[in-house]
């Protein structure tokens, strides 16, 4: 054993020796792991409280005791099955890209690995469904889809570091839900395994109707996913793009309301707030050719120098910052910016171009041509490459997705604004919208003189705006999920419903050993 | 409890909301109180409750709930084209008050003019658009429940969420097991010129193949039916929307038909009866209704020495 590892690294040496030996008995010797950078790898997500404490030293507070691989259903069976007998907690874990703090396991835990389960069985291109398996990598489905002529649609920012079964735990949305819908609405029927280790065949069509909702969604608490037959479409035709800007945010949303609920249905509509359309704005590449999707490397990192200092300090006292950005007026700022992007046959998308053309018209929108659209797709899974260097700098930097409807959709962007507006700067954009109403995704950053200060602001920050959310009539989450971030603030937008979901706990997991602690732990409140 | 016990506790508790005797007790609940109050009371004293578009009948031993004085609907929320509902009012009258502001629930067919919302909310929402034909629509983006321990559970209006599982399909459809639809929030469309296609095809699976293609191409239709007859199936499509965007959708559904095989049809021909019942609930959902209806209070289980559904 290594003398300089920490006491919370240190196997505890007969428990977690014949938990392997167990595991490797039901999915072979190469594919349980009890070594140290596994375990601290596999200790967390990419919930950005996890990066304070990492900046802090505090890589693994509670690392697992295993990780273990299986490679089908029935080897999950056997694995939960086992775990359930003796109560040794089981966290599901796709590809750990989750920034909730889903994935959080406690000492002793089990981690479970759904990657080796990565197969696409199936493509029926004569009804237009995939059947694949829950560990695929998102960009992986799609490149296997593309090779046949096909979209998932499904294009979250994560794409390149997250699973199908992650997406489905989470009820993810990709940046072209206007076109093809939220995860949810693609799956038809799946494989699961309960906490008693039983296997379910859910079937949309059939009783499953009721019961693939329950288990989409529940973060890993009530079910390991294993499989799923999604519905998928040919790859678009044609791709239109146009682009807006509004004098308000106000005008923007007017006009993306009108729009669907003119029965348009642009796979992207974007609208960035003033602020958001200045850095949006900034970031454009020079010279990226048009429908070329770039990769996360060709993001320019931000490097630490006098310019990250001086933001790092103005950080720490967002409240002049945010209030000077409020005082001016949007067009001060170059105003919001709308960009839309259509993947449909091209007859349809002229349609909608020219009916979208005129609807922002109407609400004040003045064009700005095809190149911010085409500009925003060419980098669109950038932007989550850029925080690790702000959290290098001394800052951190969260986002927060939330959803209501349009008549409360305002007010609710005030007041979110508001109550961060004291701990750290914020910015927003609504990026998922619906004929009742939008999603709004906030960014924030902060600073704080120390990390332990630091921690305290984020927590104050999330405590006030997520009360702010639920005041203002919205839900907490529109696709990021709960996992232990939110917790703590389910029961006050949730109701009774949290108790409907704990009775379907017992029922799937009597024993309790799925991710205690996330999406239904109100009670622990990992802060 | 015997009837006339059971009468007099109900008119105790409720007075004159209760009307019939004996086998025929009914209570006529006017606030979600009263509903909540009688599931707390029929736990207490273990008698069932029959509620509309549940599946339990009327009988010995049980009151009816009826809800058509729980029958309110609020001004339309225009600026997100929806519209909260007590389950009492009449699918018909909530089409009414939406059609008068330019708006539908859009249903495939004229709707029962007897049918509240609730009851027709808990059988699934029979002949209403489905959600396959275009992923960002809903029809119901809130719902309010009376679980059978009284509790009251409202599941905000929201275009979408992620906060943990949908319980939105586990009672729309649910015929009652899980608890009695007592509000919901309803989404509306805008009324608009619509377009009816029919297409004739040699099997149901050609007419599957030919609406998943439709879909799969970006035509996301107000209503889509296949019909089966001995001749083979029939696919309807009706869009709506502006005049360009039809006639573009039904280009592309001409197409696509015809690529799969289909021939056009008169839409009469093509005309599918809705079905008048959802899915039975799922096992899963059945094991819910065991844990959170212990007493059985919404009799969703069968009597004893009855075979199991």
């Amino acid at each position: 054993m290594d003398p300089a590892l920490p006491d919370a690294l240190r196997p505890d040496a007969g428990a977690h020796e014949a938990l392997r030996r167990d595991l490797a008995a039901l999915v072979g010797e190469s594919h349980v792991s009890t070594g140290t950078a596994d375990r601290v790898a596999y200790a967390r997500d990419l919930w950005p409280r996890h990066i304070i404490g990492v900046r802090a030293g505090i890589a693994a507070p509670a690392p697992p005791a295993v990780i273990v691989w299986p490679a089908s259903v029935t080897e999950v069976a056997a694995v939960v099955g086992y775990a359930s007998a003796r109560g040794v907690p089981i966290v599901p874990y796709g590809a750990g890209s989750g920034v909730c703090g889903g994935v959080l396991p406690s000492r002793g835990a089990i981690v479970l690995d759904t990657k080796r389960m990565r197969a696409v069985r199936s493509i029926d291109d004569g009804h237009l469904i995939v059947d694949a398996e829950a560990g695929i990598l998102g960009q992986h489905l799609e490149d296997r889809l593309a090779e046949r002529g096909f979209t998932l649609g499904h294009f979250p920012s994560s794409i390149y570091c997250s699973t199908l079964g992650g997406w489905l735990a989470g009820r993810s949305a990709g940046q072209c839900s206007g076109r093809y819908g939220k995860i949810e609405d693609m799956v038809l029927s799946l494989t699961c395994v309960d906490g008693r280790g039983q296997i379910h065949h859910l079937d949309g069509a059939g009783a499953g109707r009721d019961s693939i909702p329950l288990v989409v969604g529940s973060e890993g608490t009530l079910a390991v996913i294993t499989d799923a037959r999604l519905r998928i479409a040919p790859a678009p035709r044609a791709r239109r793009f146009a682009s807006y800007t509004f004098d308000t945010t106000e005008a923007g949303l007017a006009a993306i309301r009108a729009m669907l609920q003119a029965g348009l249905r642009p796979a992207v509509s974007r609208l960035y707030d003033p602020f958001d359309s200045l850095i949006a704005r900034r970031n454009r590449p020079p010279k990226a050719p048009s429908g070329v999707v770039e990769g996360p490397a060709a993001s320019k990192p931000l490097r630490p120098g006098v310019g990250a200092r001086l933001l790092t300090r103005a950080l720490r006292s967002p409240g002049a910052l945010n209030a000077l950005i409020e005082s001016l007026p949007g067009p001060a700022l170059g105003g919001a910016m709308l960009v839309l992007v259509w993947e449909d046959e091209p007859a349809i998308a002229d349609a909608e171009v020219a009916e979208a053309e005129r609807l922002c018209t109407q609400s004040g929108g003045r064009s700005t041509g095809e190149e911010p659209a085409r500009a925003w797709l060419a980098r669109r899974h950038s932007v989550s490459y850029r925080q690790s260097p702000m959290v290098a700098m001394g800052a951190f930097v969260d986002t927060m997705e939330v959803a209501s409807p349009w008549s409360r959709l305002l007010p609710m962007y005030h007041a979110v604004h508001h109550a961060l507006a004291p701990h750290v700067f914020v910015m927003a954009h609504f990026s998922h919208a619906y004929p009742d109403g939008a999603s709004i995704y906030f960014t924030f950053a902060g600073a704080a003189p120390d990390d332990a200060a630091a921690l305290a602001k984020y927590d104050a920050a999330w405590r006030d705006a997520l009360r702010a959310v639920v005041d203002a009539g919205g839900t907490l989450s529109h696709h990021h999920g709960v996992g232990r971030s939110k917790a703590p603030a389910m029961r006050r937008e949730q109701g009774a419903a949290i108790d409907v979901v704990r009775a379907l706990k017992a029922i799937l997991d009597p024993a309790g050993i799925f991710n205690p602690g996330a999406l239904i732990g109100e009670a622990t409140d990992a802060r | 409890m015997h009837a006339d016990a059971l009468g007099t506790r109900l008119r105790e508790a409720f007075g004159d909301a209760v009307r019939g005797a004996h086998d025929t007790l009914r209570l006529r609940a006017t606030t979600v109180a009263q509903v909540a109050r009688l599931m707390t009371l029929a736990r207490e004293h273990a008698f069932r409750v029959a509620v509309p578009g549940g599946a339990l009948i009327p009988g010995p031993g049980i009151v009816s709930l009826d809800l058509e004085g729980l029958a309110r609907f609020n001004e339309v929320d225009v600026a997100s084209q929806t519209v909260h509902v007590e389950a009492g009012a009449l699918v018909s009258s909530v089409e009414a008050h939406l059609r008068a502001r330019g708006l539908t629930l859009g249903t495939t067919d004229p709707l029962d003019p007897r049918e509240p919302v609730g009851a027709w909310l808990a059988r699934g929402a029979p002949g209403a658009r489905a959600h396959a034909d275009d992923p960002v629509d809903q029809l119901v983006c809130g719902l309010e429940i009376v679980l059978a321990d009284g509790t009251l559970l409202a599941i905000r209006p929201a275009p979408r969420r992620a906060v943990g599982p949908d319980l939105v399909p586990a009672f729309v459809g649910g015929r009652a097991c899980l608890g009695v639809i007592v509000g919901a929030h309803l989404v509306a469309r805008r009324a608009t010129p619509r377009a009816e296609v029919a297409y004739r095809f040699a099997t149901r699976d050609a007419a599957e193949s030919a609406r998943a293609w439709i879909r799969g191409h970006g035509v996301r239709p107000a209503t889509t039916t296949i019909s089966q007859d001995s001749h083979g199936a029939a696919l309807q499509v009706r869009l709506e929307g502006s005049h360009a965007l039809r006639e573009a959708c039904l280009a592309t559904v001409d197409r696509v038909a015809r690529e799969r095989g289909g021939v056009p049809a008169s839409v009469d021909e093509a005309h599918a009866p809705v079905p008048s019942v959802g899915a039975a609930p799922s096992d899963v959902v059945r094991a819910l209704a065991r844990a959170l209806d212990p007493a059985d209070v919404l009799g969703t289980r069968p009597p004893h020495g009855a075979p199991p559904e």
